[in-house]
C-alpha cells in the first residue's frame, strides 16, 4: 500500500475469515489452543503472502490438529517428524511460508531429535511449540516439560525427571530467532507471531498454553491478568528490563547473576540490564531462559533474533554451483552406477506376532473433564453476565438497512443523520455485507471516489461475522477483542434484526456492574 | 477479587495504551485523515503547546467532513469537538466505563491537571481488558460458534 494514498491499492485483500476452515474444531471447550489459532488466523493475512503459499505441518498431539483448522495447505504428519516433513516442503518449494505446529510431547520427546536438527540448519520455517506441560491427547501423563514433582497419571508420586526448557534447547541448537508468549495474551502473541513469520531463517516460538482439562492453571500464577504485570517481564530490544504496574522494578546483573531490584532510592534505570536480541553470543538470551517465577518475573518476547545464511538458499546455491562445474546430474545413472549389488539369498520369513488384547478401559470413568459440565454459578456479577447473558438482552439498535447499489454518499448521510456507526447491506432479504464508519475512514476518505456514483457494495465488508440472539456475551467479546470488530449484525436466520456495537456491550456491562 | 472491585482499583494509565496522534488545529483535514489511515487509528487529539484543546474522531470525519457535501472544510479547527470529555490518567477504569457509557464516547483523552496530554483511552482498550479476565471463555473459542465442542474430547 502506498503511504500517500495516491496509487491504487494492490495489497492482497485477505482477512482472518479466509483462513478459517470448515472443519469441526475438536479441542476441549476452553482449551488455550483456540486462542493461538485465532491469533495465527489474524496474523497470516497481514503478511502479504497469497493463501496458497501457506503450509502448516504438524506431528501428533492436541496441538497437531491445527492444520485442519487453517484454510491453507497442511500436513498432519508423523509423530515428532513435522520438522523433517516441513524441511522437505520448504526445500522443494522455497517460496512457501512453512509453519510447524508442535507440542511439548511431540516436539521435545519423540521429536526432540528432529527439532534440534531443523533448528541448527537455520531453514526458513516457523516452529510454534504449544507448551502445556502435559500429554493431553493421551489423557494426562507427564511430558518432557512437566515440573519436577508434578503428579500425573504416569507419575502418581510426583515426577523425578528434570524438565526440559524448550528455549534453552533452541538456543543450544543455534536458533536465530527465539521467542516466548502466552496463549491468552493476544496482543503480545500476535506481535511475536508476526515477527517470527517475518524472520528469514528458523523461528522458534514457545507458547505457554493452558490445557484446562489435564493441567489447568499451569501458568496462571503469572499469566493471570491480575498479577501479570508484576510477574511477567516483557522484553523490548534496546530497553532496560523493567516490570511491575508502574515499571517500578527491574532486572540488574550482579556479576553473572540476574537480580530483581526496586527502582527509586538505590537504583535507577541506568543500572538495569538492557535487552539485546542481536548479541554476537546468545549468552544474554540463555540467561533470560533461566529466570523462573517466583524468584524472577517470567520473560516474554523475543529473546534472540540474528541473521545468518538460510538453508534453502545455501542448498540452491550449492546445486547451481556444482551443476555449473560438473553438469546436470542424472538420478537414473546414479542409481544404476558402479556401486550397486544384489542380495542373492532368500529373506528369512518373519514370524507374525498378533497383538495382545489390552485390558478394557472405561473412558468415562477416569475422565476428569466432567467438572466442566458441573455448572457452578460464578460469584462475580460481571463474570456471570459475560458467561450466561445472551446478546439479545443487550437490546441493540435496529439496523439501518441499505441495498448494495445505494451510493456511498447516501449511506454516509444516513449514518450521520440516524447517529449510527454502521449500515447493514441487504439484498433479497439476506445480509450480504456491512459498511461501518471505520470503513468510511479507511476505504473512502481521500480515496478519490465519486461518492454519489460509487455503490456501497464496492467498499463494504462482504459476508461479515454475525451474531445469533442466543450467542453469549463472551462470544461477542471474543469477536470484538480477538477479531477487532466494533459492529456485529444480530441475525434472525438470514435477516439482520439488530446491530450490536462495542458501546452497547460496555454500556450493558456497566449497568450490570451497578446492579 | 471480583472484577467490579478490580475495575474500581485499576487505573486507566495501567492499560497498554498506544501513543496518541497529536496535531495542531491548523493541520489540514486531509493530512489528519492520512495519519489516521496509516496508523489505523480512529481519533486525533488537537493540542496547543501540548495542552488539549479538541478532539477529532472518525465520527467527525463521517458526520462533518463527508456527511455535508455542500460544505467545504479545511482544517481540524472546523471539525473538532472543543473541550471534549477528559479524564486524569489516574482515573479508575470504572470511571472511564461510566463516562463512556453515559456520554456514548468511544475515545476519552487523558490529561494532567495542567491539561497536558498524557494519552487517550478507547472503548476497545476497556473491552480488551475485561476480556483478558475471562480467557477461557472469551479467547479460547473456535473461529465459528457452531464449531464449539460440547464436551472435552482430548482433541
Ligand atoms: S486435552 Fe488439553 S490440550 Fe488437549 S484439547 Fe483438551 S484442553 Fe486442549
Amino acid at each position: 500500500m502506498t503511504v500517500d494514498g495516491s496509487a491504487p491499492i494492490t495489497e492482497l485483500k485477505l482477512d482472518r475469515k479466509d483462513f478459517v476452515s470448515d472443519q469441526e474444531v475438536r479441542w476441549c471447550p476452553g482449551c488455550g489452543d483456540y486462542s493461538i489459532l485465532a491469533q495465527v488466523q489474524k496474523v497470516v493475512p497481514t503478511l502479504g503472502i497469497p493463501r496458497e503459499n501457506f503450509v502448516f505441518v504438524s506431528g501428533i498431539g492436541c496441538s497437531s490438529r491445527f492444520p485442519y483448522y487453517m484454510n491453507t495447505y497442511g500436513f498432519h504428519s508423523i509423530h515428532g517428524r513435522a520438522p523433517a516433513v516441513a524441511t522437505g516442503v520448504k526445500l522443494a518449494n522455497p517460496h512457501l511460508s512453512v509453519w510447524v505446529i508442535t507440542g511439548d510431547g511431540d516436539g521435545l520427546s519423540i521429536g526432540g531429535n528432529h527439532l534440534i536438527h531443523a533448528i541448527r540448519r537455520n531453514i526458513d520455517i516457523n516452529i510454534i511449540l504449544f507448551n502445556n506441560r502435559i500429554y493431553g491427547l493421551t489423557k494426562g501423563q507427564y511430558s518432557p516439560t512437566s515440573d519436577f514433582g508434578k503428579k500425573t497419571k504416569s507419575t502418581p508420586y510426583g515426577s523425578i525427571d528434570q524438565p526440559i526448557n524448550p528455549l534453552c534447547v533452541a538456543i543450544a541448537s543455534e536458533a536465530t530467532f527465539v521467542a516466548r508468549s502466552i496463549d491468552i495474551d493476544t496482543q503480545h502473541l500476535t506481535m511475536v507471531l508476526e515477527r517470527a513469520a517475518r524472520h528469514k531463517g528458523i523461528s522458534f516460538v514457545e507458547v505457554y498454553q493452558n490445557c484446562n482439562i489435564f493441567n489447568d492453571g499451569a501458568f496462571a500464577h503469572f499469566t493471570d491478568r491480575q498479577f501479570r504485570s508484576d510477574r511477567v517481564l516483557y522484553l523490548e530490544h534496546g530497553k532496560p528490563m523493567t516490570f511491575g504496574k508502574d515499571l517500578q522494578k527491574g532486572i540488574r546483573l550482579n556479576n553473572l547473576n540476574p537480580e530483581v531490584v526496586e527502582l527509586g532510592r538505590d537504583y535507577s534505570p541506568e543500572d538495569l540490564l538492557v535487552h539485546d536480541e542481536a548479541g554476537a553470543q546468545p549468552t544474554l538470551a540463555y540467561l533470560l531462559t533461566r529466570m523462573h517465577y517466583p524468584d524472577f518475573p517470567v520473560p516474554m518476547g523475543v529473546f534472540r533474533c540474528v541473521e545468518t545464511r538460510e538453508y534453502s538458499d545455501l542448498l540452491t546455491e550449492q546445486i547451481e554451483e556444482v551443476s555449473r562445474k560438473e553438469g546436470k546430474g542424472n538420478l537414473d545413472s546414479l542409481l544404476a552406477g558402479d556401486e550397486t549389488w544384489v542380495i542373492e539369498e532368500e529373506g528369512a520369513i518373519l514370524e507374525s506376532v498378533s497383538g495382545r488384547e489390552r485390558p478394557g478401559e472405561d473412558e468415562e470413568s477416569y475422565h476428569p473433564a466432567n467438572n466442566l459440565d458441573a455448572h457452578e454459578e460464578p460469584k462475580c456479577a460481571i463474570r456471570r453476565s459475560v458467561l450466561n447473558d445472551r446478546i439479545g438482552e443487550v437490546r441493540p439498535d435496529p439496523p439501518i438497512i441499505a441495498s448494495p447499489a445505494d451510493s456511498i454518499q447516501s449511506a454516509i448521510e444516513r449514518m450521520a443523520r440516524e447517529r449510527r456507526g454502521a449500515v447493514c447491506v441487504v439484498e433479497n432479504d439476506e445480509l450480504v455485507g456491512i459498511f461501518t464508519e471505520r470503513d468510511v475512514l479507511m476505504r473512502v476518505a481521500l480515496k478519490g471516489l465519486d461518492l454519489e456514483k460509487t455503490p456501497i457494495s464496492s467498499v463494504m465488508t462482504s459476508n461479515p461475522i454475525t451474531l445469533k440472539a442466543d450467542a453469549t456475551l463472551a462470544y461477542a467479546l471474543n469477536q470484538m477483542a480477538v477479531a477487532g470488530f466494533r459492529h456485529l449484525p444480530l441475525m434472525d436466520g438470514k435477516k439482520a434484526v439488530g446491530m450490536v456495537s462495542v458501546k452497547d456491550v460496555v454500556r450493558y456491562m456497566s449497568e450490570n456492574m451497578a446492579g | 477479587m471480583e472484577l467490579a472491585e478490580t475495575l474500581k482499583k485499576e487505573l486507566v494509565r495501567h492499560l497498554p495504551l498506544p501513543d496518541p496522534i497529536v496535531l495542531t488545529e491548523e493541520t489540514p483535514i486531509s493530512e489528519a485523515i492520512q495519519k489516521m489511515q496509516e496508523a489505523g487509528r480512529g481519533c486525533i487529539l488537537v493540542a496547543r503547546d501540548g495542552r488539549l484543546i479538541g478532539l477529532v474522531t472518525e465520527r467527525d470525519i463521517l458526520v462533518k467532513y463527508l456527511g455535508q457535501p455542500g460544505k467545504t472544510f479545511f482544517t481540524l479547527r472546523e471539525i473538532m469537538t472543543t473541550d471534549p470529555k477528559k479524564l486524569s490518567p489516574d482515573a479508575s477504569l470504572e470511571k472511564a466505563i461510566q463516562a463512556m457509557s453515559e456520554g456514548g464516547y468511544r475515545h476519552i483523552p487523558l490529561v494532567d491537571q495542567e491539561n497536558q496530554i498524557c494519552g487517550v483511552v478507547a472503548v476497545r482498550n476497556i473491552v480488551n481488558y475485561i476480556a483478558e479476565h475471562f480467557p477461557t471463555e472469551v479467547f479460547n473459542l473456535p473461529p465459528r460458534l457452531e464449531q464449539k465442542m460440547e464436551s472435552p474430547e482430548g482433541a
